[in-house]
């Protein structure tokens, strides 16, 4: 928790919980949309508005008095249910089923009553079954309110009341005989329905600032519209108009929710949320049947019912393959893919065990993931690794001694930190050629990893296992030497990660982490990766002075200096951690960008920079592995969205879900040859050169660079940074008297020194 | 190939005790094909005698030595040692598997940064380094290994004038077993001198200590001698971390790996005897691990290792010039490659090997060279058949400090050539002529001939060295 979160006023929480309590209803966390939301309820029927709003008060202070999470309250997740339920009793009062002394008593009632469901079941419904809890906690209050007020209801049910908007001429239409223009009117009435003021003016107004925030929005909803309206009409059994009026929104969000929001927009949630939403048709079509008599139908079930129904399903499955449930909090369909399509593209390790290489220097994969004969069904997450030379012998000389064997005595390292949980360390070693069915895994070490899963490392020379069971090891440490022992027909190390400390437990997937992959001459760095069989592989060296670059920067302000075309800028950007420790960078524009450091990977993600210093520095540091072979390259992927031309923007955006995601990709390379003008303040260079991924036509290639050069200072992080566009920009780190020596000092920038920069600028290699 | 006609009688000595048990007369095999180029289309291409380098066994002898080192190290760096051999190719071989560079002057500092390795991958050692030097390599960030006291002094002014502190790795001297010891070079470990050095430098303000060397000898048979060494630079490691908090980013294990040569006293063949690389690896790789201070991070690992590199890939070619039977039976024989082009020929009992069909037996020999002093003697003793003038013989292994150190006297340096991947023959350094033998060469003005006259001569001259060469190809 940063330290303004906790300085922050009650009053500005509440005010910004109050306007996300309006836009999460439609599932957005826009404060403006939330605001028009706020504004449209206020205009039409004020009374039912207002009413709705103090009951959405009365909830708020109490949750912030009560100290509940700020963060929830402030998303308005913990409020937008009691909103519901305020303005259902206003809709109560408009109708004229209860009266002021009746609401008078009822509203806090309801209010406080249903801020307690809410916190209850979220917590419940989170816990028990991972899924959040909706709005069930206004389908429960407004359930129970139909049963306290059908009694003194007029027995004119609000369903069968007079319609109100001026449009429905003939309120007994069946469905199927209604026009097309109809329908569209019955869409716009239908968004307003959800806040009990089902009305064309309202309805419209609010699918035009949905497609404002987001095309896919009211795609989805008039995708569920649709839907529904076509299973309706083939139902023997069917919806009266205004029936069908008051509950169309139902299909309209519950094919937003699982197309768009809880699912990552794709073909396939498209499939999903069609199928959902039919389902949802036929649930709403029960529920009219089984509560018509009460006078008033719970309008929320059937979506809850079919969203909770489909995400809890979703959540059995073993892999997610194509269909993925949204793993962040969601914002706009269009956001939540880009985000997670860039996450997946460059984490794909996220939510897999990890490890490091459990040896050093090059060895082959001989048999990688679900191959050969043995690493097959629950044994299929499994390597073999073997020292190979460059003609792919295992063996030096003609000979078959097992000491001739490369990997035959080489030490095989620790792949985490953890805990010996079993020590086999007494089968000789076979013959190369001998295969020891009976001993199959030969000698080995199983190691509860730190991060919960168990990683076994076989057929181990033996008497070489140098911990014993209970000894805690760090990742790196020498576990046991290369041998030949059990089913092994030439010296080799077999790992595998598993969900149990036993001999014949099933593996899972595993990430490797740092290391380098050879093909022919080329090193290519990879933070995370699954080696194919055959591929040379050998853990990456942590390159101290470049780790040093990224050891303090947090909790600091960095002040920069930036010139282009003679335009000089300056900017100051201010790094602080969160809860979840990332770094978080926030320049005095706005601008801002997360970065981590895991393992030893400085990965820069969410970047919301298109203004100053903050944009260039999120590309040319996208990835920086602390190594030091400058022989290797790493490739990374930006978001190319800000560089699309903004007409061309607003259809990329709503088409790439069912196409791709338009991306950059960067190729990064370490640099130790600093240039004698950072000589004095930068030890370690980075090279990053930007190639787009979509057809150039659409980009706005001026504004894309073709390198960034970034010199990394153990002192300052980034001592200046070059980007290579036809007017280049020039970034310097404006050292601080108080923190920097003489030495520094000196190297401040001068207008010559600024010069050679430039002059550098053709060449940057 | 013809039978070489009539084959003189000779008689060997029996002598006692002499049983080939270990096959040692392997030099008399044939060989007539390098990396599969045959040796005689080699001769007629390229001349006698003829240097030859694979290109395949360099970089097989690199990955294997990287391998075993890289295997059992986390963080293995080799850097060429020029001294070794700096022809241009065979530097570029090694840089491009992945070695930096090893000098230990500003002649072979030059070399490597001509050939585009750039100055902070360049290692500069040497007892001598000249204040001219050090200021190129401190300014272009060399990794400087401090050999004694005035340099540490020399680099600290220079740190001082430029105002930033200078890296710098310290050389340490030490008795291991090696005989004599190497005590020419660097501080000495015994007498608290390198400690000493340590603490100068970790107490300078212009001087960081970013490493620490050793380099015990060269050609060392018993791999224990760097476990000595290793503990003892890792001595230093934990002083230098302990009493200044400092923690050295590498240990510089320098080279001495013995090559699959034989030394004059051994009786077995060299590589049956000479240690392997994984042997080596596990003698300074483990060492290193079980004694660094396990709080820091682990340094990096360099190598300067050389000759064991090397000298297999490299061959030289000869030609019989004549030779002549004595009364005893023993076969002198002249050939056409002197020591002045082997100068391991002091060190190193090479392989001899025939490149044609013999017949009649083997016989002890004595194989001169051509230069007309006595000592010029490439084995005193080796087993070879009757020779006759014209035939080739191959001399193996030649590849390390050979080419760096061979002289151009009396007769001209030959070419070297180099076989690649794909068969294909370069020629790596062009045979000598009088021009570059004179190129430097002034003669005074006043001892100059008149013009006309002297170029006639000089044609004369050129005509005589082609006549000279066609002559020896016959
Ligand atoms: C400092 C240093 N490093 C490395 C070497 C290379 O040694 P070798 O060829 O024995 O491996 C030498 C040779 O003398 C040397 O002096």
């Amino acid at each position: 928790m940063s330290v303004n979160e906790t300085n922050e006023s009650d009053w500005k929480l509440a005010g910004e919980a109050l306007l996300r309590s309006y836009g999460i209803i439609y599932f957005s966390q826009s404060s403006w949309f939330g605001a028009v939301i706020l504004l449209c309820t206020l205009a039409v029927y004020p009374i039912q508005g207002i009413i709705g709003m103090t009951g959405l008060a009365i909830s708020l202070l109490t949750a912030i008095q009560l100290k509940l999470d700020r963060q929830l309250v402030r998303s308005g997740i913990y409020q937008f249910n009691t909103l519901l339920v305020s303005l259902t009793l206003g809709y109560f009062y408009r109708q004229g089923m209860i009266d002021t002394v009746a609401l008078l008593v009822l509203l806090p009632c309801a209010s406080l009553f249903t801020l307690l469901v809410t916190v209850s079941l979220s917590d419940i419904m989170y816990r028990s079954l991972g899924i959040p809890a909706i709005s069930l906690p206004f389908v429960i209050a407004q359930t129970l309110l139909i049963f306290i007020v059908a009694p003194v209801a007029t027995p004119a049910s609000p369903m069968t009341s007079a319609p109100v908007s001026p449009f429905a001429t003939n309120p007994n239409w069946e469905l199927g005989s209604i026009p097309v223009t109809q329908h569209l009117l019955t869409i716009l009435e239908t968004m307003s329905a959800i806040l009990l003021m089902p009305n064309y003016y309202i309805g419209a107004v609010i699918i035009g600032a949905m497609f404002i925030l987001s095309r896919l929005y009211v795609f989805y909803a008039v995708l569920g519209f649709a839907v529904s309206m076509t299973v309706l009409t083939f139902l023997p059994v069917s919806l009266s108009y205004q029936q069908a009026s008051m509950l169309a929104f139902n299909f309209a969000f519950c094919s937003l929710a699982i197309g768009g929001v809880f699912f990552i927009p794709s073909r396939h949630s498209l499939a999903l949320a069609v199928f959902s939403t039919a389902i949802c048709t036929l649930i709403a079509v029960v529920v009219v049947k089984i509560f018509e008599s009460s006078g008033f139908i719970p309008i929320a079930l059937p979506v809850n019912f079919v969203i909770l129904l489909v995400l809890h399903a979703m959540k059995m499955r073993v892999q997610s393959g194509r269909l993925n449930l949204t793993p962040f909090m969601p914002t706009t369909p269009e956001d939540n893919f880009r985000r997670f399509s860039l996450l997946k593209l460059r984490f794909p390790e996220f939510g897999y065990p990890t490890m490091r290489c459990p040896f050093s220097g090059e060895r082959t994969v001989t048999q990688g993931v679900d191959s050969g004969v043995t690493h097959k069904d629950d044994l299929k997450y499994a390597f073999d690794f073997e020292v190979l030379d460059r003609e792919g012998e295992p063996r030096i000389g003609i000979n078959d001694d097992l000491s001739d064997y490369y990997s035959f005595g080489t030490p095989i390292l620790a792949s985490a930190n953890g805990t010996v949980v079993k020590v086999i360390d007494d089968v000789k070693d076979g013959e190369p050629g001998s295969q020891n069915l009976i001993d199959n895994w030969g000698n080995l070490v199983i190691l509860a990893m730190d991060s919960g899963y168990y990683l076994m490392a076989c057929h181990l020379q033996r008497g070489s296992v140098r911990f014993a069971e209970g000894n805690r090891v760090r990742q790196g440490d020498v576990i046991a030497l290369c041998g030949n022992s059990g089913r092994s027909a030439s010296p080799h190390l077999h790992v595998q990660v598993q969900t149990a400390p036993t001999v014949r437990a099933r593996t899972v997937q595993c990430y490797l982490t740092h290391y380098y992959e050879k093909h022919g001459r080329n090193l290519t760095y990879r933070a995370s990766g699954i080696p194919d069989e055959g591929t040379i592989v050998s853990a990456a060296v942590v390159n101290q002075h470049a780790a040093e670059c990224f050891a303090r920067i947090r909790d600091r302000k960095y002040r920069f200096r930036m010139e282009q075309a003679g335009r000089i800028s300056e900017e100051t950007i201010t790094c602080t951690i969160d809860s979840l420790g990332h770094l978080v960078f926030t320049s005095e524009n706005g601008d801002s960008m997360k970065a981590s450091i895991q393992g030893h990977v400085f990965q820069v993600f969410d970047v919301r920079a298109d203004r100053g210093v903050l944009r260039w520095l999120s590309m040319g540091l996208n990835t920086v592995p602390f190594i030091d072979n400058e022989q290797a390259f790493w490739q990374d992927k930006i978001d190319a969205r800000q560089y699309i031309y903004p007409a061309i923007r607003w259809i990329s955006d709503s088409l790439a879900p069912f196409w791709k995601c338009p991306t950059l990709r960067t190729t990064g390379k370490m640099s130790h040859g600093i240039p004698p003008e950072y000589a004095n303040r930068s030890k370690v260079g980075v090279i990053t050169t930007i190639l787009p991924e979509i057809a150039p036509a659409l980009l706005d290639s001026r504004k894309l660079p073709a390198t960034i050069t970034t010199y990394l200072s153990a002192k300052d992080w980034v001592a200046a940074m070059v980007v290579a566009l036809d007017d280049p920009i020039v970034i310097e780190q404006m050292s601080e008297p108080d923190r920097d020596n003489i030495a520094t000092l000196s190297a401040k920038p001068t207008p010559q020194f600024l010069g050679v920069a430039r002059k550098r600028m053709t060449s940057p290699f | 190939m013809q039978s070489n006609g009539y084959v003189a009688p000779s008689l060997t000595p029996n002598r006692n005790g002499f049983f080939d048990t270990m096959n040692t007369s392997h030099q008399q095999y044939r060989n007539d094909q390098i990396e599969g180029v045959s040796i005689e289309e080699l001769t007629e291409r390229f001349g006698s005698p003829l240097f030859v380098f694979s290109e395949r066994a360099l970089r097989a002898k690199y990955h294997e030595a990287y391998t075993a080192f890289s295997t059992r190290y986390p963080d293995v760096q080799f850097a060429w040692s020029y001294k070794t051999n700096y022809l241009k190719a065979i530097c570029k071989v090694f840089h491009e598997e992945g070695s930096i560079a090893e000098v230990v002057s500003d002649f072979e500092y030059e070399k490597a940064r001509k050939l585009g390795i750039p100055g902070h991958q360049i290692i500069v050692n040497g007892p001598y380094k000249s204040e001219t030097f050090l200021r190129l390599a401190v300014s272009e960030n060399a990794k400087i290994q401090v050999d004694n006291h005035q340099e540490i002094g020399t680099i600290e002014k220079i740190a001082e004038e430029i105002g930033r502190p200078v890296n710098v790795a310290i050389r340490v001297n030490m008795v291991t077993g090696c005989e004599p010891a190497w005590t020419k070079f660097g501080f000495n470990f015994e007498s608290g001198d390198a400690m000493l050095a340590v603490s100068r430098v970790c107490s300078s303000e212009h001087l960081n200590l970013v490493g620490l060397h050793s380099h015990i000898g060269t050609f060392i048979l018993d791999p224990n001698q760097y476990r000595v060494s290793m503990q003892n630079l890792c001595a230093l490691v934990w002083g230098a971390y302990t009493q200044y908090g400092v923690e050295v980013e590498y240990i510089n294990a320098g080279g001495g790996f013995a090559s699959a040569n034989t030394l004059h006293y051994q009786y077995l063949p060299g590589k049956d005897v000479v240690p392997s690389f994984n042997q080596y690896a596990e003698a300074i790789c483990d060492t290193l691990l079980l004694n660094l201070p396990k709080e820091m991070p682990t340094p990096k690992l360099y190598l300067e290792t050389g000759r064991a590199l090397v000298d297999e890939a490299g061959y030289l070619i000869t030609s019989v010039l004549h030779g002549r039977h004595s009364g005893d039976g023993r076969q002198s024989l002249v050939v056409d490659a002197g020591i002045n082009l082997l100068y391991t020929a002091a060190w190193y009992k090479f392989d001899i090997q025939t490149t044609q069909p013999f017949e009649g037996p083997v016989g002890p020999t004595t194989l001169y060279g051509p230069l007309c002093m006595n000592i010029d003697v490439i084995r005193q003793e080796v087993y070879l058949p009757t020779m006759s003038p014209g035939q080739t013989l191959l001399i193996h292994p030649v590849g390390a400090y050979n080419i760096t150190q061979s002289m151009q006297f009396i007769t001209y340096r030959p070419a070297v050539v180099m076989i690649g991947l794909d068969g294909t023959v370069d020629i790596i350094r062009r045979a000598e002529n009088l021009e570059h033998v004179e190129a430097l060469e002034e003669l005074p003005e006043r001892m100059q001939d008149k013009p006309v006259k002297n170029d006639r001569r000089r044609n004369g001259t050129n005509r005589l060295t082609s006549e000279l060469a066609d002559a020896a190809r016959r």
